[in-house]
C-alpha cells in the first residue's frame, strides 16, 4: 500500500489506545485487544527510535480497531435483521 | 473497503461520521427508552452467545442503560470496568500524552485481560465483576 501523502513526523504517530479500549469494551471482540497490543508496540518502538516500526504498528493498531468496530456493527445489523425477520415470521404465524 | 476509503479526503469521511452519529443516536434513543433487562431485542454479546464466556465487554449494554439514567450503582453492577473506564478514557482523550507512555498500553492490556479472566471465576469477590 503506497501512501500518496507525505509521512507524518514521528511525534504525530498515533497509537489509537483510546479507540482500541472503546472497541474492546463496546464491540466485545478480541480484535480490540489486538489493537491494544499494537498500541503498546507503537510506544515501545518510538522509545527505541524505530520510527518506521512505530509507523507500521500504528497502522496495524488503526486497522484492528476499525475492523473491531466494523465487526461490532455487523453483528448489530445482522442481529437486527434476524430480529425483524423473526418478528415478521411470528406475526405471520400466530397473528390472525 | 472503508479502510482504504478512509484515507481518501473528506466526502466519504463525512458520510461515515454521519452514519456513525445516526447509529449512535439511534442506539442511545433505544437504550434510554427500553430497559435491556426487560426487553430482548438488544443484541447479545456474541462472545457470550458463542462460547458462554463473559468477556470484558459483557454487560455493557445494560450498564449503558443505567448510565443513561444516571444510576451509576446499577451500571457498576453490570460492568464495573466500563464505568471506571469512562473517566480514564476521557482523561486520555483530553491529554493524549498519557497514552504515549510506554507502560500505558500494557497496563490497559493487563487490566482488560485479567478482568476478563476474573469475571469468569465463581465465588466471592469475583461475582461482583460478573455481568
Amino acid at each position: 500500500m503506497s501512501e500518496i501523502s507525505p509521512q507524518p513526523p514521528a511525534k504525530d504517530i498515533q497509537n489509537y489506545l483510546v479507540h482500541a479500549i472503546l472497541v474492546t469494551l463496546f464491540c466485545c471482540l478480541p480484535l480490540g485487544i489486538v489493537s491494544i497490543i499494537f498500541a503498546s508496540q507503537v510506544n515501545t518502538k518510538l522509545a527505541a527510535g524505530d520510527i518506521e516500526g512505530a509507523r507500521e504498528a500504528s497502522a496495524k493498531a488503526k486497522k484492528f480497531w476499525v475492523w473491531a468496530l466494523i465487526a461490532g456493527l455487523a453483528v448489530i445489523v445482522i442481529y437486527t435483521i434476524l430480529m425483524v425477520v423473526g418478528i415478521a415470521a411470528g406475526v405471520a404465524e400466530g397473528g390472525y | 473497503m472503508s479502510l482504504k476509503a478512509a484515507t481518501k479526503p473528506t466526502a466519504f469521511r463525512v458520510f461515515l461520521y454521519a452514519l456513525l452519529a445516526i447509529l449512535a443516536g439511534t442506539g442511545i434513543f433505544l437504550l434510554f427508552n427500553f430497559n435491556p433487562e426487560e426487553v430482548d431485542f438488544f443484541p447479545r454479546c456474541p462472545s457470550q452467545s458463542l462460547t458462554g464466556i463473559d468477556c470484558p465487554g459483557c454487560g455493557s449494554t445494560r450498564a449503558m442503560y443505567h448510565l443513561l439514567h444516571l444510576d451509576i450503582a446499577s451500571a457498576f453492577a453490570r460492568n464495573p470496568l466500563l464505568v471506571l473506564s469512562i473517566p480514564v478514557l476521557g482523561l486520555m482523550a483530553w491529554f493524549p500524552k498519557i497514552t504515549l507512555y510506554r507502560a500505558t498500553p500494557w497496563i490497559c492490556f493487563t487490566i482488560v485481560v485479567v478482568y476478563g479472566v476474573l469475571r469468569n471465576v465463581d465465588g466471592f469477590p469475583f461475582d461482583l465483576l460478573g455481568p
